[in-house]
């Protein structure tokens, strides 16, 4: 199908024009140079399939974001582990549970309070018992012996039972109502 | 009717100098550069931002499946054999990523109620930068007079239509990005523009709209 220098251009020429202008022959050249029919109809097509291009651009939306590689030093624990080759991950995964199953059997419930005990309040039990000792002999502060004028006054037991007698039926003593315990 | 003849593209988007760089980033890249490859992404991005949106129409979508295209390009960037091709081939993924895209909108389609789904074939509505309404409404009439045309054309056709005239791909960048010949390329766009050149409300839609 070809067309002499007279003749207007096919539509499979035209359209061969727009795909690519030099598998147009000799011919079909010097007509388009000449003919401002054809010319016109290829420029139309031309111009229309260039509109196409502008408005798709002109009508998209621009874009807002922008592609970053993520850094190279922010690789997470994970992906560290699961990098690593299978065996030493075994032999880190025993470990592991070696030293949580040997920390869980030598602390013992209460240790460590103990332990907070001792770091603060270590006192000798020697000192501690003779300080308990004058405490019971002596109950009454100096001052108040020279109050009362009593002291070279003998504080035994029978003494003590004068100033805080015996309630026998008291139900706040802590014999009140025992089993085999007399109460009259 | 005489076929179009298969002769390899020689004209180039880019200049010489321009093709230059981008080998030079593409190699060094492939050499273990992040920069050079946040450079090429840089480059590309707009370009493949635009290709997903022009095909799924989400903004959101389209930002989804560019990051994903340059996610995917660095992690084989080493199977590229040719750094001429970078361009072609980062079309080939986003291609083969707007594929996966629809391939999953469409299960989960049919797990969907039809309620749900009506939302999903809306234009995007959320933008930064809000268009104003003859924006909105030129969109809108452009989304629908190409989607009336390219409902016209076979998938194939439609796709490199889309790749040469929406995404001004050559016909070797087109070829290798469908891993094609040339000639099949320059075959099916032939038949598109044939259906182009008689679909006369669409072409009266893009002069009205340029005049």
């Amino acid at each position: 199908m070809t067309a002499t220098s007279n003749d207007h251009l096919t539509e499979d020429q035209l359209l061969q024009k727009l795909l690519d202008p030099s598998d147009l022959s000799d011919n079909c050249k010097a007509h388009l140079a000449a003919c401002s029919s054809c010319r016109i109809a290829v420029d139309s097509l031309h111009a229309d399939l260039h509109q196409v291009h502008t408005l798709a651009l002109a009508t998209s939306p621009k874009s807002v974001g922008q592609f970053r590689l993520p850094s190279a030093h922010t690789k997470s624990v994970f992906s560290i582990w699961a990098g690593m080759p299978l065996f030493p991950r075994l032999v880190a995964s025993a470990i592991a549970l070696f030293l949580v199953i040997g920390a869980a059997l030598l602390i013992k419930p209460g240790q460590e309070n103990i332990s907070v005990y001792e770091a603060g309040y270590t006192v000798d039990p020697d000192q501690l018992l003779s300080e308990i000792d004058e405490l019971v002999e002596t109950p009454f502060a100096p001052e108040f012996l020279l109050t009362i004028s009593a002291t070279e006054m003998d504080i035994d037991e029978d003494f003590m039972k004068t100033i805080v007698p015996i309630i026998e039926n008291d139900p706040m003593s802590r014999t009140w109502g025992k089993k085999g315990e007399s109460l009259c | 009717m005489r076929m179009p003849t298969t002769k390899t593209e020689t004209k180039q988007t880019n200049p010489a100098g321009e093709n230059d760089k981008i080998q030079a980033w593409v190699k060094a890249a492939q050499a273990g550069q992040r920069t050079s490859f946040e450079r090429l992404a840089d480059r590309y991005y707009s370009a493949i931002y635009r290709m997903a949106y022009y095909r799924t129409h989400n903004r959101m979508d389209a930002e989804d499946i560019t990051q994903d295209v340059f996610a995917k390009a660095f992690k084989g960037l080493g199977r590229l054999t040719d750094a001429n091709h970078f361009k072609a081939w980062l079309f080939q993924i986003a291609i083969n990523r707007v594929r996966d895209f629809h391939r999953r909108k469409k299960l989960t389609r049919l797990f969907k109620p039809l309620a749900d789904d009506a939302g999903d074939t809306q234009p995007d509505q959320f933008e930064t930068t809000s268009p104003g309404p003859y924006e909105l409404l030129r969109r809108q009439r452009f989304q629908q007079e190409s989607e009336k045309f390219m409902a016209r054309l076979s998938k194939t056709e439609k796709e490199i239509f889309m790749l040469r005239f929406f995404d001004q791909l050559q016909f070797n960048e087109i070829a290798t990005a469908l891993q094609r010949s040339e000639s099949t390329i320059k075959t099916h766009l032939y038949r598109a523009l044939a259906k182009f050149k008689h679909d006369h409300q669409f072409r009266e839609f893009l002069k009205g709209d340029s005049a």
